[in-house]
């Protein structure tokens, strides 16, 4: 049971904690027996937190003022506070992946490269408990870690394999077996004989690339190999920041405003159903107060292209 | 599931995305292509994705072998794109001389039972401007005249993601706009998988509970609450073919029931059962005239004449935003028979009338009525995650009522079509101290051509999918 909130568990040494200062800071931590964490709020000890239920907001022991909250992991989570050891999936591609692959609990899903790991985990949480998911990379080290942080989150159907698939494609014993494929490699279009083997009938296969030149050579191997319903598809996630804001009101006062350049807190808030003073002096300047919602100004451009091909029956 | 059973819910997808239709395989399930009706009785056994085109009067299965191609694919596309650049359309004249076919020899030669491909290259050879068109040109021109004359169905599994996009390209108020990069992110931030239970307050058809439950397939609940007086429709579960592993952790519950549980948990410092609750809400959801109380909630049968009779509405009610999905007619029942015999016509008996003399008393219905005990064990530990797709209600009320029922660290998601009501809710709810991660996201999609020369975006492209508010519930100081 990985990355599922147990509604009634609470924190035990060993689990993996979300500590959330803010919503741009978060950390993991494993919660050790004697363990600290030491942040800009303080100093916190795991001791603490043991037998809290997860969502508890703990207060540091120096000064008892600051706070953090610890919050269960989920694969959402997860992907903001892994450590990237390269480039990684971010949950909007993520969850298009997994909605766009048809994956559900059963599934048999292969991955090349495991990267970080980031995708691997949102895709062995949708195929759990009865599926699986084989994740290759070419690079020993990093297939290590990726291993290390599955165990770590108890995350117990990914088997991580060291091998080159763009080079070799996939392993054998994997004909015929895959309800699903991921590809995140360089040169996608030469595993796609690979997938076509792997892949059973009127199953689907995804391909990640950052570049159009990349997308325009798989799909030709895709077409080449007779593979159908190639789509190919950006997503991007906008996000709103809110703030309560004072807008002025310049029907009041016979057109004398203060000066509307003043912050809001300068100026008096109330109601623009305010009369204007008979001798049009020191008129209190009357706004419209409202939350407002507008996109943050930084935004992602790009991640990548994601094609989508389905085996013929 | 990879192969079509008899009985079960299919997506017919009419020229590749031009038209779909959900359709129920009853032995007298049919569709429409172009302007005759085939039986669908040959779809029965053959593997989903196959294809099929009429053949005389009936369905034949063919092969979408060089669907995905043009006309030369591989070491030749290099070549077509050389010879694209050669022509051009500086003397073509659009004026309807080019096609010396007529339509009254077209007419006579489907009745000798031309073929469609026979139509479309006899086309093809009486079009005087086909040769001087670019090769691009002729593929576009190819595809368009098949596309009339020689119509194809693809028999598609529903899925969360068959099913939304369907609905989305032809009726998409009726699933509330949800599109399918959207849907996706719900049940990513809502943390849907094994050893989930799911609060889900659902006014957009039933796709929300179903897409849940496809994400769990039984290893999770999913609970459907509703607080208007007759429980709103949720037939798109019905589309899915649940198992009844599946469908025997999809429940429907009345808010108050939840409510209740939840406020006498906190006088007692436990959760209650309330069995005079529950016979209360028996009564109230039948909708269509008095029925027998039962004693065992799984018999009930007011919740089958609810699924029913809206199901009958649905089909009738055209919802006004453009062409209505159209429901095969032999989808279930007809609706008239529907509204009057809603006793008897449910769904899972329909299934039933297929096999032969079956006595199957213990027929798994679509969606489950959960015991006082299922309530109070769940109002106790607390949902693991909560999913609003109620576009009429005010999300921060209803996130008030609904987040007190999730477990601490529970992730809460509530999907709208208009910014502003998330905005309010929002700001109300980052100085309530009740929630941590709070995130307002608009999700954005955009769909390629990529064909050798001629990639770029497509033409169209839908302007919006709504907007999600996300965010963790904290434990209460």
């Amino acid at each position: 049971m990985a990355m599922a909130i147990a509604s009634s568990s609470s924190i035990r040494e060993g689990d993996v904690v979300i500590v959330y200062e803010r919503h741009d800071r978060m950390k993991a931590v494993t919660v050790r027996k004697g363990g600290e964490l030491q942040n800009r709020f303080g100093v916190f000890r795991h001791d603490d937190w043991i037998g809290k239920p997860f969502g508890s907001r703990v207060v540091d022991k120096k000064k008892g003022s600051g706070f953090v909250y610890l919050l269960a992991p989920s694969p959402v989570l997860w992907t903001l506070v892994l450590s990237h050891r390269t480039q990684i999936l971010y949950l909007a591609d993520i969850s298009f992946v997994i909605c766009g692959l048809e994956l559900r609990p059963g599934c048999v899903v292969l991955e090349s490269g495991t990267g970080s790991g980031s995708l691997t985990t949102s895709l062995a949480r949708a195929v759990a408990p009865s599926g699986h998911v084989h994740t290759f990379d070419f690079h020993e080290p990093r297939a290590s870690l990726a291993r290390k942080d599955f165990e770590n989150n108890r995350i117990n159907n990914v088997t991580v394999g060291v091998r080159d698939i763009q080079g070799q494609g996939f392993p054998e014993e994997l004909t015929d077996k895959a309800n699903a494929v991921f590809l995140d490699l360089p040169q996608p279009w030469l595993a796609v004989e690979s997938v076509l083997i792997c892949l059973r009938p009127n199953a689907s296969c995804c391909s990640f690339s950052p570049c159009i030149e990349q997308v325009q050579r798989t799909c030709e191997a895709f077409r080449k190999y007779n593979f159908v319903d190639i789509r190919t598809f950006e997503v991007l996630l906008r996000s709103y920041e809110i703030r309560k804001e004072f807008l002025t009101d310049i029907s009041v006062n016979n057109g004398e405003v203060e000066d509307a350049s003043l912050p809001p807190q300068k100026r008096r808030r109330s109601d623009s159903s305010e009369k204007p003073r008979p001798d049009g002096g020191d008129a209190p300047n009357p706004s419209i107060g409202a939350v407002m919602a507008r996109p943050y100004a930084e935004t992602k451009g790009h991640t990548g292209f994601l094609t989508f091909a389905r085996c013929q029956v | 599931m990879e192969v079509v059973k008899a009985g079960s819910c299919v997506l017919l997808d009419i020229n590749n995305g031009e038209h779909f239709v959900f359709s129920r395989l009853t032995p007298a399930a049919t569709v429409k292509l172009g302007k005759a009706k085939y039986s669908l009785a040959p779809v029965i056994g053959c593997p989903f994705g196959s294809q099929f085109e009429p053949k005389s009067s009936s369905l034949e299965r063919s092969s979408r072998a060089g669907d995905g191609k043009d006309n030369n694919a591989g070491e030749e596309e290099e070549e077509e794109e050389e010879n694209a650049a050669t022509k051009d359309n500086r003397n073509l004249i659009d004026d309807n001389t080019a096609q010396t076919l007529s339509a009254e020899e077209i007419h006579s030669m489907k009745r000798e039972g031309s073929s469609g491909q026979e139509i479309v290259n006899a086309l093809i050879a009486n079009s005087a401007s086909f040769e001087s068109k670019t090769t691009f040109s002729q593929e576009k021109y190819k595809r368009k005249k098949q596309k009339k004359y020689a119509p194809r169905v693809i028999i598609r599994c529903p899925t969360a993601k068959s099913v939304c996009e369907a609905y989305f390209s032809k009726t998409p108020a009726k699933i509330g706009f949800i599109r399918v990069d959207s849907l996706s992110m719900i049940l990513s931030l809502a943390n849907v998988g094994e050893m989930s239970n799911v609060l889900v307050s659902d006014m957009v058809g039933g796709l929300l509970t179903a897409a849940v439950a496809e994400r769990l397939s039984g290893f999770g609940t999913v609970c459907s609450v509703y607080y208007t007086p007759k429980a709103p429709s949720l037939d798109i579960v019905g589309l899915f073919n649940f198992d009844s592993a599946t469908s025997s952790r999809i429940f429907r519950v009345r808010l108050s029931t939840l409510l209740e549980s939840y406020n006498s948990g906190l006088q007692n410092g436990e959760a209650a059962p309330l069995v005079v609750e529950q016979e209360k809400n028996m009564e109230d959801d039948s909708g269509t005239g008095k029925l027998p109380q039962s004693e065992q909630p799984m018999d009930v049968q007011p919740e089958k004449a609810v699924t029913e009779a809206e199901q009958a509405k649905d089909m009738e009610d055209d919802s006004g935003t453009g062409k209505p999905l159209q429901s095969d007619p032999s989808m279930d029942v007809q609706p008239e028979k529907a509204v009057t015999e809603a006793s008897q016509t449910s769904v899972s008996q329909i299934s039933e009338n297929l096999e032969p003399a079956s006595t199957n008393p213990t027929k798994q219905r679509l969606i489950q009525q959960p015991s006082n005990e299922d309530v109070s064990d769940w109002v106790k530990t607390g949902f693991s995650s909560l999913i609003v797709g109620a576009l009429n209600a005010d999300p921060l009320k209803t996130l008030q009522q609904l987040i007190p029922l999730l477990a601490p660290s529970a992730p809460f998601v509530i999907y709208h079509t208009y910014l502003q009501p998330l905005a309010d809710c929002m700001f109300a709810l980052q100085k309530e101290r009740t929630a941590v991660s709070l995130q307002l996201s608009e999700p954005w999609m955009r769909e390629y051509q990529v064909l050798p020369s001629r990639t770029h975006p497509h033409m169209q492209m839908s302007s919006t999918g709504g907007y999600i508010l996300s965010g963790i519930k904290t434990l209460p100081q």
